[in-house]
Order: C-alpha cells, then sequence, then structure tokens
C-alpha cells in the first residue's frame, strides 16, 4: 500500500474533515507529505552516516592496532558531527579554470543519485516511502546518476587528476552495474516480483526461508552481487579512482568544503542503499523470525508501532552487519589495478551472474518448493554458512590470543584492553 | 655567508643584539562563547596535509601510528590540500620547493593554519648555511607554530596539534575568515 | 688486476699517452686519463674479457682550483676488481667526454656534475640541471662560488628576515610556479601530467613529469632535486667530526649506515683502527637499522598498492626497534652514533638483552605478517611481472642492494667487500629467483627486503652472541688526515651507501660525496616506464624503495 498517500489521507480526513478524492487542495497537502517523506529519509541518511564513520574509525583504528577517535564526546562518539560542521565553515572554493556550472553541480547528481533509492527501500513492515512494483529496478536505474556525477567532477575540476579519477570511476560503475544487476536478477526470477515489498515477503523470518540459503545459485549470487556492489560504491579493494597513493583523492581532489562532504555523504549512503538491497534480496528483510507477516498486519495501535519498530530494527541489524563486513575489507586488502578490475568485471562476474540465472531457473522448473530436495539444499547451505561463520569468529579469536600472548611475552605485563573494553 | 650577515659571529653590524619583533594585537581578539562552540568544532576535526619532506616525515607517520594516534583527537591525514585545514610543513623547504609550498598553501580553503615541524622548517635547522635551503619556511607561509625538535618526538608533535587546539579555540570566527586572526 | 696492470694495457692498446699519471701513492691507487682518449679508454675497459669494468660505482667532480677533475670509480662484478680513473679538464672552458652510452648510470651522475660544477659532457643526450632550479645561476660545488642576496623574492639569510609579520607573508603575491624541467623533450598528442613533487607517498619530494595515454605511461622522467640540501658543499666547512650529523640526514632511514660509509672513509684517511667492541656495537646497530628502514620500505610498498594496515603494523614494531636505538644511543631517527675509531656509546649488556627478546617478539610478527599481506593474492597480482628489471640493466643502471640482486646479481658488499666484522658472521645474501613471477620483478624484490630482514635477525642474534669485552671508542688525539682520498662504501637497506672523500691536510674535507642507492634506483625509472600503467609506476617506485634525501642529498 501506499504509506504516504494512506498517511496523507489520514491526516486531511482528521485535520480538514474533507474527502481527499474530491478536495481540490489535497495536493498541497500531498506534496507536504511527500517533502516530510524526503526529509526523513534524508534525516536517516544523515544520521546514519555520522555514526558508521564513527564505527569505519573505530574498526579501523582496532585492525591496525591504535585507537581512533576518542575524544571527541564520549568514546569519540561525535567526531562525525565536528567533522561535518567544520567541513560547512570552510571556505567555497571554486578552481580556476574549472568549469562553474558542472563543478557547482556535480555533486548534487551524485547526492541525488544516491538519495533517490532510499525512496523504494523498505525499513519495516509499511515503513517503505513508495513501494514501487519495479523497485528494484528503479534503484539499478538511479544509482546509475552518480555515474554521471563523477564524471562532471572529475572534469569541471580542470585538473588532470581529478580526469583520471573521474574517468576510471565512469569506466568502473558502468561495467560494475552489469554483474549487480544479473545477480539481482536471479533474486527476480526466484522472487516472481521486482516489488522491494514483494522480495521481501516471498521470503521468511527464519535464516532457512532466506533467499541465501534456498539453493547454492542464489548463495553465488550474494558474494556476486556484493562484490559488485563494493565496486559499485568505490570502496576497497575498487577504490581506483580515489586511490589516495596513486591519484591524490581522485575525482574530488579539488573539492573543498561542503561540497566535498556531499561526496562523502553519498558514499556513505550508497554503503547503505548495497546493504540494505542485500539484505532485502537475499536476507529475509524487516521479516522477524517467528512472526508471519499477516500477523503484523493485523496488529492495531501500540502493537502496530511496536512491530513497525521491531522490523526495522530487525532490518537495520542484518544491513549493519554487513556494512560491518565492508568496512573491515576496506582495511584488509590492496586494491585492484584498473585492468584487473576490468577483467575480474567482464571476464569473472558477468559470466558467473549468467551462470547463476540459468541455474535459479533450472532449479525453479526442477525443485518443487517445500519438497525433498529442496530441504536438503536448504539444509546444506545452512550448515555451510553457519560453519563459516564459526570458523571466522574462532580465528578472530585464535589471532587475538596469539597477539596477546607475544605482547605480554615482550612487555612482560597484561595487555592493555581486553576485547570488551573500549580503550 | 659574510661576518656582517652571520648571526653566530659578532661584529660592529650585529652589535645591538637580536632585534625585536613587535607583537601584533588584531581588533576584536576577545572570543564569545558562540566563538568558543564554533572552535570547538574546527578543533576537533583537524586534517593535515599530509606533506613530509624530509626525517620530520618519518616522525609525522610515526605520530600517525599506533603508539600516538594522532586519529584519537579527529585529525587524519588527507592527500589534497582543498580538503585540509592543516599545514603541516615536516622537513626542510629548498629553494625550488618553495613556490610549490606556497601554491599548496594558497590551494588550501580558509579557515587555514601553519604548523612548521622541525628545525628546518622553524629557521632552516643545521642546513642554514647551505645554499639552497629557505631558511625557515616562515618566508613562504604565515606560521601559527613552532615546533622545535630535530626531528620533534611523537609526544612533542602531538603537544603541538593540542596547542593548536589551545589557539584555535581563543580565536574570533568571523575574523578568522576574513584573513585578520 | 692491480692498476699498474690495468694501466699497462691502456698504454699498449691506445698509446703511452692515454695514462698520463699512475697515482699509486693514494689510498686507492688512480689512473689518470688523457681527456680525448677517456671515451674510448671506458669502452674498451667495460668490453674487453679480463677487464669487464661493468659497474660505474660513482662519478665525483672535483674543483682543484687549478683545473677541475672527474672522478670514476669503477667496479667488475665478474672479475671482482675495482679500479679510479681521473680526467683533468681545465677551469674557463670544461668539457669532458661523455660515458653515458658506455655506462647507462652515468647519464644522471653527469647530469649532477654539471649542475654542481659547470662541467660540460660532449655527447651527453639531455644535458641540463638535475638537482637546482633551471633558473639557478652559478655552480655551488665550486670553491669559488658565492650564493645569492634572494631566490624569486625569498631572502636568502635568517637574519635578513627579521622582523616579518605575519600580515607580510601572507600578503605576499602568488608566485607563478615554473615547470621545472620543461625544457625536456615533451611528446606530442599525449597527456601530459606532473607527479608530484607534493605527493601522498612516503618516498618524499619527487617529482614525475608524466606523458600519458590515457593509463598508459609513454615516458616518466623524473624531476628531482626538490630536498637539494648541499651536504656535500656543507661537508667542506664543517670538521670532519662535525659532518656526522648531517650524513644521518643523507638517508634517514638508514642513519647509521651513512655514518658508518663516512666513518670507514676518515678512518681509513686516519689510519685508525676501530676495536672489536666496537665494530661489534656497529653491526648491531646497523642491522638494527636496516630492519627498521626495511619496515618502513614494505610498509610503504603495501601502502601503496592499497594495504593501509600493514603499514601501521609495521610502524608499531618500528617504534621497539626506535626505543632499542635510543637506549643505545639516545635518539630514534638521526642516530649519529659512530665516531672515528668507534661508536658514541656502548651496547650495555641490559640493552643486548632487549635486543634478544624483541628478536624473540618479532620473528613470528614477520610470519604473520607474510600470512597477511605478502601471500595475498591481489598484492601478488600487483606485484609479480610488473617492470621486471634485467640483470643486463640493473648492472648498467647502477642498482644496488635488494634492487640488484632482485634481478639476480650476487653482489653484497658485505660479503663480496667486506668491511667491519662481516667476515665472522655467517648470513645468507638473498637473491631473486622470481619467486611469484620472473625474476627482478616487484614482487622479487619486496620479497627480498622480507628476507633479508630475516637475515639481519640471524646476524643480531650472532653479534649479540659474540659481543666481546673491551673498549668501544680508540678516539683519536686529533682528525687532521694528511692529503690523500679514499672511496669507502658500506651494504645499507637500499644498497651501496658510498663516501669519496678528498683529504688536504687540514681539519675539514677538501671534497665529500655521497653515492646512495636510491639515486640509481631513481634513474631507471625513466628507462623502464614506457608501457606501465600508472599504478604500476607507483608500485614501481615503492618495490625500488626510492627515498628523496637519499637522491638530492
Amino acid at each position: 500500500m501506499n504509506v504516504v498517500q494512506h498517511a496523507a489521507d489520514r491526516f486531511m480526513r482528521w485535520a480538514f474533515s474533507v474527502d481527499p478524492a474530491t478536495w481540490p487542495h489535497a495536493w498541497i497537502v500531498y506534496a507536504g507529505f511527500i517533502l516530510l517523506a524526503a526529509v526523513l529519509a534524508v534525516g536517516f541518511v544523515a544520521l546514519f552516516a555520522g555514526p558508521v564513520t564513527w564505527l569505519e574509525r573505530r574498526v579501523a583504528g582496532r585492525i591496525m592496532s591504535r585507537i581512533g577517535p576518542n575524544r571527541v564526546g564520549p568514546q569519540g562518539v561525535l567526531q562525525w558531527l565536528a567533522d561535518g560542521i567544520k567541513c560547512f565553515l570552510k571556505e567555497d572554493l571554486v578552481p580556476e579554470g574549472a568549469d562553474r556550472t558542472l563543478f557547482r553541480i556535480a555533486p548534487y547528481f551524485v547526492f541525488g543519485g544516491m538519495f533517490g533509492a532510499f525512496v523504494v527501500l523498505p525499513f519495516g513492515v509499511h515503513l517503505v516511502a513508495a513501494d514501487l512494483n519495479v523497485g528494484l529496478l528503479y534503484i539499478l536505474a538511479v544509482t546509475s546518476l552518480v555515474v554521471v556525477g563523477l564524471l562532471m567532477a572529475g572534469w569541471a575540476s580542470n585538473s588532470k587528476w581529478a580526469l583520471f579519477g573521474g574517468v576510471r570511476s565512469a569506466a568502473q560503475l558502468v561495467s560494475y552495474e552489469i554483474p549487480s544487476a544479473f545477480s539481482l536478477m536471479a533474486v527476480i526470477l526466484f522472487a516472481g516480483t521486482m516489488s522491494m515489498q514483494g522480495v521481501v515477503a516471498a521470503q521468511g523470518g527464519w535464516p532457512w526461508d532466506w533467499f541465501l540459503f534456498r539453493n547454492p545459485f542464489l548463495f553465488a549470487a550474494f558474494f556476486l552481487y556484493f562484490t559488485a556492489a563494493i565496486a559499485e560504491g568505490n570502496r576497497t579493494p575498487f577504490d581506483l579512482p580515489e586511490a589516495e597513493s596513486e591519484l591524490v583523492a581522485g575525482y574530488n581532489v579539488e573539492y573543498s568544503g561542503m561540497r566535498y562532504l556531499f561526496f562523502m555523504f553519498a558514499e556513505w549512503a550508497n554503503l547503505w542503499i548495497m546493504s540494505a538491497v542485500a539484505t532485502v534480496c537475499f536476507l529475509g528483510g524487516w521479516q522477524i523470525p517467528g512472526v508471519s507477516p499477516a500477523e503484523v498486519a493485523a496488529a492495531e495501535g501500540l502493537a502496530f508501532v511496536g512491530w513497525q519498530a521491531l522490523s526495522f530494527l530487525v532490518f537495520a541489524a542484518k544491513a549493519s552487519a554487513l556494512i560491518l563486513v565492508v568496512v573491515q575489507l576496506r582495511w584488509t586488502v590492496p586494491r585492484l589495478r584498473i585492468d584487473q578490475l576490468m577483467f575480474t568485471c567482464w571476464k569473472y562476474l558477468v559470466p558467473l551472474s549468467f551462470v547463476c540465472i540459468l541455474g535459479v531457473l533450472a532449479l525453479m522448473v526442477v525443485v518443487r518448493e517445500g519438497g525433498t530436495v529442496d530441504m536438503i539444499l536448504r539444509a546444506a547451505l545452512l550448515i555451510f554458512g553457519f560453519w563459516a561463520v564459526v570458523e571466522y569468529a574462532r580465528r578472530i579469536r585464535r589471532t587475538y590470543l596469539a597477539d596477546k600472548a607475544l605482547y605480554e611475552r615482550m612487555e612482560g605485563k597484561a595487555m592493555w584492553y581486553p576485547p570488551y573494553r573500549m580503550p | 655567508m659574510s661576518d656582517a650577515a652571520d648571526p653566530l659571529v659578532k661584529s660592529p653590524a650585529n652589535a645591538d643584539g637580536p632585534r625585536v619583533i613587535e607583537a601584533e594585537v588584531y581588533p576584536g581578539a576577545i572570543a564569545t562563547r558562540l566563538d568558543h562552540a564554533i572552535n570547538w568544532f574546527r578543533e576537533s576535526s583537524i586534517w593535515y596535509l599530509l606533506f613530509a619532506t624530509a626525517c620530520c616525515g618519518i616522525e609525522l607517520m610515526q605520530t600517525g601510528g599506533p603508539r600516538t594516534d594522532l586519529d584519537r583527537f579527529g585529525a587524519v591525514f588527507r592527500a589534497s590540500p582543498r580538503q585540509s585545514d592543516l599545514l603541516l610543513v615536516a622537513g626542510t623547504i629548498t629553494y625550488k620547493m618553495a613556490d610549490r609550498v606556497r601554491l599548496l598553501w594558497a590551494q588550501m580553503a580558509d579557515p587555514k593554519y601553519v604548523v612548521a615541524m622541525g628545525s628546518c622548517a622553524n629557521c632552516g635547522g643545521l642546513f642554514q648555511r647551505s645554499y639552497s635551503v629557505v631558511c625557515g619556511v616562515d618566508k613562504i607561509v604565515p606560521v601559527d607554530l613552532y615546533l622545535p625538535g630535530c626531528p620533534p618526538r611523537p609526544e612533542a608533535l602531538n603537544e603541538a596539534i593540542l596547542r593548536l587546539q589551545e589557539k584555535m579555540h581563543g580565536e574570533r570566527w568571523a575574523a578568522k575568515m576574513k584573513g585578520q586572526a | 688486476m692491480t692498476p699498474a696492470e690495468i694501466a699497462a694495457r691502456l698504454r699498449t692498446r691506445f698509446g703511452d699517452g692515454a695514462v698520463v699519471a699512475v697515482q699509486d701513492a693514494l689510498l686507492d691507487p688512480t689512473l689518470e686519463l688523457a681527456p680525448e682518449r677517456l671515451h674510448e679508454a671506458a669502452r674498451f675497459l667495460r668490453d674487453e674479457d679480463d677487464l669487464r669494468f661493468d659497474f660505474l660505482r660513482s662519478l665525483a667532480g672535483v674543483d682543484r682550483k687549478e683545473a677541475l677533475e672527474v672522478v670514476y670509480h669503477l667496479l667488475s662484478l665478474p672479475h671482482r676488481h675495482g679500479v679510479t680513473l681521473r680526467v683533468r679538464t681545465p677551469r674557463d672552458k670544461p668539457s669532458v667526454a661523455s660515458v653515458a652510452d658506455v655506462w647507462p648510470t652515468a647519464e644522471w651522475h653527469e647530469r649532477e656534475t654539471f649542475d654542481l660544477f659547470g662541467i660540460d659532457f660532449a655527447g651527453h643526450p639531455d644535458l641540463r640541471r638535475l638537482f637546482l632550479p633551471d633558473d639557478w645561476v652559478g655552480y655551488p660545488l665550486r670553491k669559488d662560488y658565492a650564493p645569492p642576496a634572494e631566490y624569486h623574492g625569498i631572502v636568502t639569510t635568517r637574519e635578513g628576515s627579521l622582523p616579518v609579520t605575519r600580515a607580510q607573508v601572507a600578503g605576499r603575491p602568488q608566485v607563478q610556479v615554473a615547470m621545472h624541467g620543461a625544457k625536456a623533450e615533451e611528446l606530442p598528442g599525449y597527456m601530459r601530467v606532473n607527479m608530484g613533487p607534493h605527493h601522498p607517498a612516503t618516498h618524499g619530494v619527487i617529482n614525475f613529469l608524466l606523458e600519458t595515454d590515457g593509463e598508459i605511461i609513454r615516458k616518466a622522467s623524473p624531476d628531482v632535486g626538490y630536498l637539494h640540501r648541499g651536504i656535500e658543499k656543507l661537508a667542506e666547512s664543517n670538521l670532519y667530526i662535525g659532518t656526522m650529523p648531517y650524513t644521518d640526514r643523507v638517508d634517514y632511514l638508514g642513519a647509521i649506515f651513512a655514518n658508518h660509509s663516512w666513518a670507514l672513509a676518515v678512518e681509513k684517511l686516519l689510519g685508525l683502527a676501530v676495536p672489536p667492541r666496537g665494530e661489534y656495537c656497529r653491526a648491531i646497530a646497523s642491522e638494527l637499522n636496516r630492519i627498521a628502514s626495511h619496515l618502513i620500505a614494505t610498509g610503504a610498498l603495501a601502502m601503496d598498492v592499497g594495504a593501509f594496515t600493514p603499514f601501521t603494523h609495521w610502524i608499531r614494531e618500528r617504534e621497539k626497534i626506535n626505543d632499542i636505538m635510543e637506549r643505545i644511543c639516545g635518539a630514534r631517527l638521526t642516530y649519529n652514533y659512530l665516531r672515528f675509531g668507534g661508536v658514541a656509546r656502548d651496547i650495555k649488556p641490559d640493552v643486548v638483552d632487549t635486543i634478544r627478546l624483541w628478536l624473540d617478539h618479532f620473528e613470528p610478527i614477520l610470519r604473520e605478517f607474510n600470512r597477511l599481506i605478502s601471500d595475498n593474492e591481489i598484492f601478488v597480482r600487483r606485484l609479480a611481472d610488473v617492470a621486471p628489471i634485467s640483470a643486463a640493466d640493473a648492472v648498467g643502471f647502477g642498482l644496488v642492494g635488494p634492487n640488484l640482486r632482485a634481478s639476480g646479481v650476487h653482489w653484497d658488499l658485505r660479503r663480496d667487500a667486506p668491511y667491519s666484522i662481516y667476515p665472522e658472521l655467517e648470513f645468507d645474501v638473498i637473491v631473486g629467483k622470481g619467486f611469484r613471477g620472473v625474476v627482478g620483478d616487484c614482487y622479487d624484490r619486496y620479497w627480498c627486503r622480507v628476507l633479508e630482514m630475516v637475515e639481519s635477525m640471524k646476524i643480531l642474534r650472532q653479534a649479540c652472541d659474540k659481543l666481546p669485552e673491551g673498549e668501544f671508542w680508540a678516539k683519536p688525539k686529533v682528525v687532521k688526515p694528511a692529503a690523500n682520498e679514499f672511496y669507502a662504501a658500506v651494504e645499507s637497506a637500499r644498497g651501496e651507501l658510498g663516501a669519496y672523500v678528498i683529504a688536504d691536510g687540514t681539519d675539514k674535507p677538501y671534497r665529500a660525496k655521497f653515492r646512495t642507492g636510491s639515486y640509481t634506483g631513481l634513474s631507471i625509472i625513466q628507462h623502464l616506464s614506457p608501457g606501465l600503467m600508472l599504478a604500476d609506476l607507483v608500485a614501481l617506485i615503492g618495490s625500488l624503495d626510492v627515498v628523496a634525501p637519499e637522491v638530492d642529498r
């Protein structure tokens, strides 16, 4: 259902006691509510992007065996606020010789491309600004606007390094759209709908109902989509367009202050979109384990609000876990060279995503839902996934203990911070 | 260098002793509470330009490293001068490099600061008598803070960042943006 | 072959006048050649089977009041013998034949000599200034050089600039930055990009003028001199011991090595012997410094390739070495530890225990580092098969140290031209064999450094065990070596770091020249870069472990 319209209708009936279908001024209220929804979405991203930078810097610090921001506010949680306001207070620079108009509007294209995707993300049972029935296609299309923005930024900066970064990034983003779209195609085929809420509804709350563990081709499609999405977001190992040690900040080398912040904002927003789409398509979205959507839809009053909040938390938790993986990946892996990046896309990811589509189609025909083969596949994948997570945790623990022993041997005293305490 | 110009050699030319630098007090130098608030944001997020010429550059990297972590104060390094607030001149500046240091400083967005790190940036250091070394980066860019040392220890650089924060705290933001502070 | 035999061969081939004199009295017997025979003699020396002087170690200009000289130090890697040549040219029109076509490394050395002395090298492909700006007037290393009073509006003395207010400095008009090296040939149709001198790499202020065709580089010429501090000229006005802190700054990552080469040269000139404990202290400090330098080199390479984390881990480990060095000599980076006849401070037993403890701590961390980055698929793909340097190129361009050994050449000064107590210590010399790609690619250079760290740890253990009792500094009464000259070289982390010192009987040197590893390492980039991608260029520079002060001095 169209949440925004529904809410606007109820408001008009309550506030003005008019029938929305016939009232000539209904469009004003609709516009107001659309604006409100947009503000909420932007507000969500702003409130999200900041703390995620804090998380990234603390995680980076821990990976690099240092601390990260911990002075600005308790444990450094206000660092992002200081960064943002400081950038806001900087001088507005446009380089001499730069194309002024394009230079100024390039961040807005990037910003707009990213934020446009937020309207279809289902944050909860009914928490979606516009449940388009071509939701996934819309997301893929609107995030392509970023390419235009980056190319504009690279060219308009009147700097050869910016040009390098812009052109590299255009090539990369355009190429990685393909495996990204095709892996999502596998999901669309399996779910039977492009609508985001529809894809979530086709899954369930428990892990064995998630698309991730349904069949091996969807399992592979998840990793393909994840890799392609990291490349779309210009994150290491695909952060060539903004490779610091080569390109001196790439396409945003001439941007300062608020405009630079727009680019960074968009990067964090993209992180969220990528994780959110992966969550929706593969990890069951906002579905709460043990509660069916019908039950939630039938609730009234306070229970209704409670279910909305809980589904939002479930969604946020899943997306945050993926974001944590992306953040850790940034500080662990070196970056690919441009030709290796292109080979990876065209020679590995694209053929593999074709295979995934064909495989999903084949299994959809052959395997009956709920039958024995289906159960065996789900169980096998679930056990594999569970083992991988457990092994990951054990590996971390083993490395931590070895590190602790080394430290104690060298320094002669206990290691100064255990994993549960923040320095 | 001739004896008259060489400050280490006593001669009639410099018999009066070193000249005194007059301090200049800028108008409206008292900061208001709003300024303090704004300055708290600015000093909590000092982005410095990764500009390392010589040995001080290694100590700068060590300071950004695990033992003395400048990131705790919110000070991260940026590669592009457009995005940085602080030009930390770490190392010797030669005449060939001087124009470029000036260009880097000019490219930075206001409000900006310069810290001369190490003896070479302060006054030429042990290369003062060299034919190709600028005797102090304050001949090229206005310096806010002089940090002695050859090279300064990470603790000293840490102290410099804290002193810079103190300095930033007492500024009037509007005057700073107009270039008077 | 002795210099007398080589002189006889040259005289047989080119006539008696080819070798003007055989200076046997010098510590380094030198052949003075006639200028007109230089080029042919050079080619003969390089190509003759029993001579095969394929390695030009150092090319130094000297200002001898009545004439200008060029001194060549040659080495034959196959036969392991060396010879020193000298050519004199009149002061009013100095011109010497260029040997750049005989030894490619001479191209840069001759540019430097032209820059600092004004000697014209006939036949040089591209003779222009190397270190100083193109509009500089005068040749600084000549004895009669007078520095200018100001350059581009900057007053050249400290005294003349006080008092200065910030408003005055801030209000200086913006100087139009000259594109140094702009006279260099420009290829039509390609994009010209300036990479540096401020570039977010740890390699310092070095500029590259790139001509690129999109992502592929057609030509990359290094433009250096942004850190040229005139250390060689300053050495002429300091006492011998006064130059020791300056040698720290010649290579700040390998300060002990620079100290060591300076001490070796002056000790040879003085005829001074170092007591065994002093030698062992020097070796311990050297190997600690080698590990510290390789930590930065490998970490910086990893950072250039995109992995930020290994660098910080390496910085953390380097802090421990800094602590040990601080206990030994009081400084973290610019040690100034060596003196003529020994070392400044003793390495006490508790410091030796700390070193042993640290070695036990560091070995597993090195293994962990290899698990983290050295075996990483992306890292290997970025470095393997990238910019391989053949052994012939490496020798011709004068590469030294891990760069040379990674190309398969077995040459390590510690084993092949030993000094200090290295003959008493057992260690392997790491030579590249195409560990993950071809011989001499970036990964080989990287891996050679990692393995060299392991070897250094071995040497440290032996040195700590064998450290003898006794005095550590045989202090000379007076440092006034008689008129003579000597070239001493040590194996630094970046290769051969040599000091060529000419003494004239006073307490200050007449000429001091430092030959460094990164200098030649940087000069090969122009030869290797056509066809590389931009990302490969960054990997190449990182794998060559170039530090700016070594290049510019």
